[in-house]
């Protein structure tokens, strides 16, 4: 018994050896894109993170006696989460996706693996975040890159200058998915020349070339399926609650995670009867819808644009928002786009056309930059539901070896994956 | 019962200081003038949303809302200055596994409830899973520190008397925004009242030859109450939605719908 102990550990420590090999190796499960999307990772292939990390949840004053209308009186300073290590390390800043808050999953998730790996993060809401829109945003109209990118290098800097003495940090790195990761690459580029942070390393994951296009393709996964006119919202979310119910009075579980949609997603292929690809458009045309109305709101009431809200109409802290919220979700962000932000903006530069204005924000509008910095890094899909055949191509040619191309994951789905990870943390710690 | 008296009256007092607080927190804001002229919106709540359309955001009965949203905003501040920190403070003293201990603790005595419930109910399996837990949980768990059930396989079934009464057909009522405890309903809150009278019954029986009996129920109420708050990971405004409230209301409704027609 004593010798077979030995044997048994050395054994167990070869199979653990051999898991640890294999967990670099990219074998995400779900090939269709917009399973892939909704249903994220499945916990058996997503990387080891650590269980509980000391985080601190703060706010930030960004402009001095800055107002908000009453109906967003909580929206007081800017929200984000640091995690610090003991000692000197770097410090990544993470920027959220479209609608995402600084403590959405997907940004938890980075914060812990970035963790893990060694690092200070700082976890920072995207510009389309209601908070950011509120209390951080020269405008409050989000959606033009290049001031999206300069109202988030001012938090940077702000937060930078609040936490320095709390901490070593032996230098700066960003990185930030979907539309964070766009912001990123614009954010690297004011850096060049301002060289507050002199990123070392800047990492895009599942970026989209064109915000405005990737968007649009968002938005048509919606309209396309929920027709009947602006009713079909209606009807369709209606359809998709009593279907939930059903799986939730047949299935004995504990709580709702995503694997509980990844088992019954797999039962059903196992059943030949895979999921309808309109329905699934049409979810997640609907998530990004909700965020969009969440947007276009806290724009509208910050602003008083008169565009869901009357302008100049009082109201006060308690008053309900639910009509304007309603209007606002039956409008798409690009809606928003064309009238709201397009007339905001060439009123202050006359001959703008909305088209210039669109194409500002692409990645193609610096790609030479993006060509010739050594610094950034990509990662994305080539089957990511928000970019075509164009724009792989794009990132191709641009980042060359600098990019990691997974064949599927769909838009974000694999990203907790443990060689997704495995990637993000090789590419910030090389030097 | 001096202790737990005075403790309430101390919470009133609290309450009431931050009902005052609340009025003074109006504080800065846009648009405070409202001598402008107001227009009417671009894209019209009257145009775009139809009469005939049940929309599930405005679905709900909530005649108290007026009440409802400031309570709602009261508990935010309940939460802010007194619930989150004392809670803060909670998870930074005591290791983790002392905080499931005593999770585990709670949710043992809470299987009471949901026994009762689940036979109101005529929930034959549902009840034999409950005293089962309950048994190994109690004995083998500890007096319910640890879960050794659910590794078994027994998973916890949640049942109140507000599921009961909407078993038997009663409708939800009038959405109601608790203070302290959140978003609940007439028919949730009553199956609440009646919840808590069966726990205390029970809690007055199991301590009565102890000395000092109401300081020690003081004590579990609070240690309950935080243990609760600690469970739950909402936090009040940070959604990102500026209709929040609508949201929960809806959210909160169906999830009870759910919970009862399973």
């Amino acid at each position: 018994m004593k010798k077979v102990l030995p044997i048994l550990t050395g054994l167990l420590l070869f199979l653990a050896g051999a898991a640890a090999a294999a967990g670099s190796a990219y074998d995400y499960p779900i090939d269709d894109p917009l399973a892939a999307t909704i249903l994220g990772t499945p916990k058996e292939f997503q990387a080891d993170l650590p269980a509980k990390i000391p985080v601190k949840k703060r706010r930030i004053e960004i402009f001095a006696n800055h107002l908000v209308p009453e109906p967003l009186w909580y929206e007081q300073g800017l929200r984000y989460s640091i995690a610090r290590q003991d000692g000197p390390a770097p410090l990544v800043f993470v920027i959220a996706g479209t609608g995402a808050g600084y403590n959405s999953p997907k940004m938890k998730m980075l914060q812990k693996a970035l963790y893990g790996g060694g690092f200070h993060v700082v976890c920072i809401s995207s510009p389309t975040h209601p908070n950011f829109i509120a209390t951080a945003s020269s405008t409050s109209l989000p959606g033009v890159m290049e001031q999206d990118a300069m109202d988030l290098y001012r938090v940077l800097d702000r937060v930078w200058q609040r936490e320095k003495d709390g901490m070593q940090v032996s230098g700066f790195l960003l990185t930030g998915y979907s539309l964070g990761a766009a912001e990123s690459a614009f954010v690297a580029r004011i850096d060049e020349s301002r060289k507050l942070f002199n990123f070392k390393k800047v990492l895009l994951l599942n970026p989209p070339v064109n915000p405005y296009r990737s968007v649009k393709r968002l938005d048509a996964m919606l309209t396309d399926y929920a027709t009947g006119g602006k009713d079909g919202l209606v009807t369709f979310f209606n359809d998709l609650m009593a279907r939930f119910t059903a799986i939730y009075k047949e299935h004995d579980f504990v709580d709702f995670s995503e694997d509980l949609f990844y088992r019954i997603y797999q039962e059903k292929k196992a059943a030949h009867q895979a999921p309808d690809p309109d329905r699934m458009k049409a979810i997640i045309g609907l998530s990004f819808r909700m965020s969009s109305a969440n947007m276009i709101l806290a724009a509208d009431l910050m602003t008083n644009s008169g565009y869901v809200v009357p302008k100049n109409l009082y109201l006060s802290s308690t008053d309900p928002l639910t009509d304007y919220w309603l209007v606002a979700s039956r409008l798409s962000f690009v809606d928003y786009v064309d009238e709201l932000l397009y007339e905001a903006q060439a009123k202050d530069k006359p001959g703008l056309t909305l088209d210039r204005l669109v194409m500002a924000s692409s990645l193609k509008s610096i790609a030479t930059y993006l060509t010739n910095a050594g610094k950034i890094g990509l990662i994305t899909n080539a089957d990511d539901v928000i970019l075509d055949a164009a724009d792989l191509e794009f990132f191709k040619k641009t980042f060359g070896n600098r990019a990691t191309i997974y064949p599927n994951g769909g838009h974000c789905g694999n990203m907790a994956h443990r060689a997704y990870i495995q990637t993000v943390l090789d590419f910030l710690a090389a030097e | 019962m001096q202790i737990t008296a005075s403790i309430t009256k101390s919470l009133m007092l609290l309450l009431a200081t931050l009902v005052l607080l609340l009025s003074g927190c109006a504080g800065k804001h846009l648009r405070d003038d409202q001598a402008l002229e107001v227009l009417p919106a671009r894209h019209k709540a009257a145009d775009t949303l139809r009469a005939d359309v049940d929309y599930n955001l405005k679905q709900p009965y909530d005649p108290w809302e007026g009440f409802n949203r400031s309570m709602y905003k009261f508990n935010f501040y309940f939460d802010k200055y007194v619930f989150l920190p004392v809670v803060s403070a909670y998870e930074a003293v005591l290791p983790d596994f002392v905080e499931q201990g005593i999770s585990n603790f709670f949710k043992n005595i809470g299987e009471i409830k949901n026994l009762t419930n689940s036979i109101l109910q005529l929930h034959g399996k549902k009840a034999a899973t409950t005293t089962a837990r309950f048994v190994v949980n109690t004995t083998i768990g500890v007096a319910g520190l640890w879960d050794p059930a659910t590794r078994m396989g027994l998973n916890r079934v949640h049942e109140d008397f507000g599921q009961t009464l909407g078993y038997w057909g009663l409708g939800p009522g009038p959405y109601i925004v608790l203070p302290i405890l959140g978003p609940s309903s007439l028919r949730d809150t009553t199956g609440f009242v009646a919840d808590t009278a069966l726990h205390s019954f029970l809690v007055d029986e199991a301590l009565d030859d102890t000395d000092n009996d109401d300081a020690i129920k003081a004590g579990l109420t609070l240690l309950q109450a935080v243990d609760e708050r600690h469970l739950q990971s909402f936090r009040y405004y940070e959604s990102g939605n500026p209709a929040e409230y609508d949201f929960i209301r809806y959210l909160y409704l169906k999830k009870r719908e759910l919970d009862i027609m399973k």
